[in-house]
């Protein structure tokens, strides 16, 4: 079925004209009969639910009924493309935010990405985490310009004025009893060394460190580059919680994963 | 897909008889299709892509019909053998669509499922329906939150008598009942079959 045929144009093009509710006199014939309107159902209340699994934490914030018009509206603009429909909604975190741009909730763009880094880290290749203990155990005076290669699940994302991992980790928690969470600026580094997806809380240094390890540096350039956003970072503690959280490879990992 | 062999532990793999992607655009439901000889041939090719890749025969399943489309020169059963036929692929019966597209369409399920050749059907397919919101009983919607209806389980013991016990699944994806209705549904379907297992 793959075949650009006019059949299959025509059928798209029907069901993309029935869901914005203005359907041409010169459309496929069919899309007049009442049948159709289960297809131009099925498949927008499938792309909904799609978007509801891939992004719980905007979708717990917002409530379904007012998640679920917005997320009819994404699918409306942007149908999938491919039929892996855990990887659905690549551009939502964006959509919201030209959705609303002064919203009250500034944080739902950034609680997207972060429900997208998780999706990413759910479907990333898998890697051999790095062993502290023996990378560690290398000749000190080479440490400085050994270069750490991030797991292919290794993500991180934050704001400097937003308690992202507060409202992320509440809404997976499904925690609706919590009702105030501390105004202050967080990020999230999420991990999968094995089968589970792990996500802590990481602070401004440690998001530097990251990028710079993501750029190729050295440790020792990635420890300035820390130290030059907080320089009372503890840099123990901070690659103690990296290691633990098997955020480093064993080695360099290959570039496959399914979002290429 | 690749042309190698790819491992697949599963007993049986199974695809709709359906189309769902247009270049770059993908639409998440089983959409209805011209049958045509172009298509056969297309399908044919497509199924051959899959069996050769997992290394064993694909078994194709009928979808549910809501509408009659213009230009068929194939019938869908006719169209199933010759599928059958010319690719070696097997087929996954779901009786509860067969019966719900007789109903939305007009034709008879009974001589539908008559017509299906005993050695190919692989595996079985049963759900419950609903009627359509606006419509009512006009259009039924192939909606897995209900039980299996009366006369799908009619049409099941009818197909299973005639071509012998065959692996089933009995779709319920939600909302999902208490687990003591949804053991009811299996012990029914397992009645069923003992019944013509014990004929046979």
């Amino acid at each position: 079925m793959n075949g650009p045929t006019n059949f299959h144009a025509r059928w798209f093009a029907a069901i993309e004209a029935w869901r914005s509710g203005n359907l041409p006199d010169e459309t496929l014939s069919e899309a007049f009969d009442p049948g159709f309107a289960v297809y131009a159902n099925t498949g927008l209340q499938a792309c909904i639910a799609a978007l509801e699994a891939n992004f719980p934490s905007v979708a717990h914030w917002l409530g379904g009924p007012c998640f679920r018009p917005l997320a009819g509206h994404f699918a409306r603009l942007n149908p999938p493309t491919d039929a892996r429909l855990i990887l659905y909604g690549e551009t939502f975190a964006e959509f919201l935010c030209e959705c609303e741009p002064d919203s009250d909730w500034p944080y739902l763009q950034h609680l997207a990405q972060q429900d997208r880094m998780w999706t990413l880290a759910h479907v990333a290749a898998d890697a051999v985490p790095l062993d502290f203990a023996r990378w560690a155990a290398q000749d000190p005076e080479s440490l400085g310009a050994a270069r750490l290669h991030l797991a292919p699940a290794t993500h991180w994302h934050g704001d400097s004025t937003l308690p992202l991992w507060d409202l992320w980790a509440t809404a997976r928690a499904a925690d609706i009893g919590r009702s105030t969470v501390p105004w202050r600026g967080q990020a999230v580094l999420t991990t999968r060394p094995a089968d589970e997806v792990l996500c802590c809380e990481i602070d401004a240094a440690g998001c530097a460190f990251l990028q710079a390890c993501a750029q190729g540096l050295p440790l020792a350039d990635a420890a300035e580059a820390a130290l030059r956003v907080a320089p009372e970072a503890d840099l123990q503690v901070l690659l103690s919680t990296l290691f633990a959280q098997g955020a480093f490879a064993e080695d360099e990992p290959p570039h496959f994963s399914m979002d290429s | 897909m690749s042309s190698s062999s790819v491992p697949v532990g599963s007993p049986r793999v199974s695809e709709h008889l359906a189309w769902s992607r247009l270049g770059a655009r993908y639409e998440p439901d089983l959409l209805p299709f011209v049958r045509n000889a172009q298509s056969l041939q297309r399908v044919v090719d497509h199924v051959q892509i899959v069996q050769e890749a997992i290394g064993r025969p694909l078994a194709v399943e009928n979808p549910s019909h809501y509408l009659e489309l213009a230009g068929h020169t194939w019938d869908e059963v006719d169209f199933l053998c010759e599928l059958v036929r010319r690719s070696g692929c097997r087929l996954l019966v779901d009786v509860a669509n067969v019966h719900l597209s007789a109903h939305n369409l007009g034709f008879a399920a009974e001589a539908w499922l008559d017509r299906l050749p005993a050695a190919a059907v692989a595996e079985v397919h049963l759900a419950g329906h609903s009627a359509d919101p606006r419509l009512g009983d006009a259009l039924w919607i192939d909606s897995h939150d209900a039980p299996v209806h009366e006369g799908t389980w009619a049409l099941y013991r009818r197909l299973m008598e005639r071509i012998g016990p065959r692996p089933t699944l009995i779709e319920w994806d939600g909302p999902l009942p208490a687990f003591e209705r949804l053991l009811a549904e299996a012990d029914t379907a397992r009645r069923i079959l003992g019944t013509v297992e014990t004929a046979s």
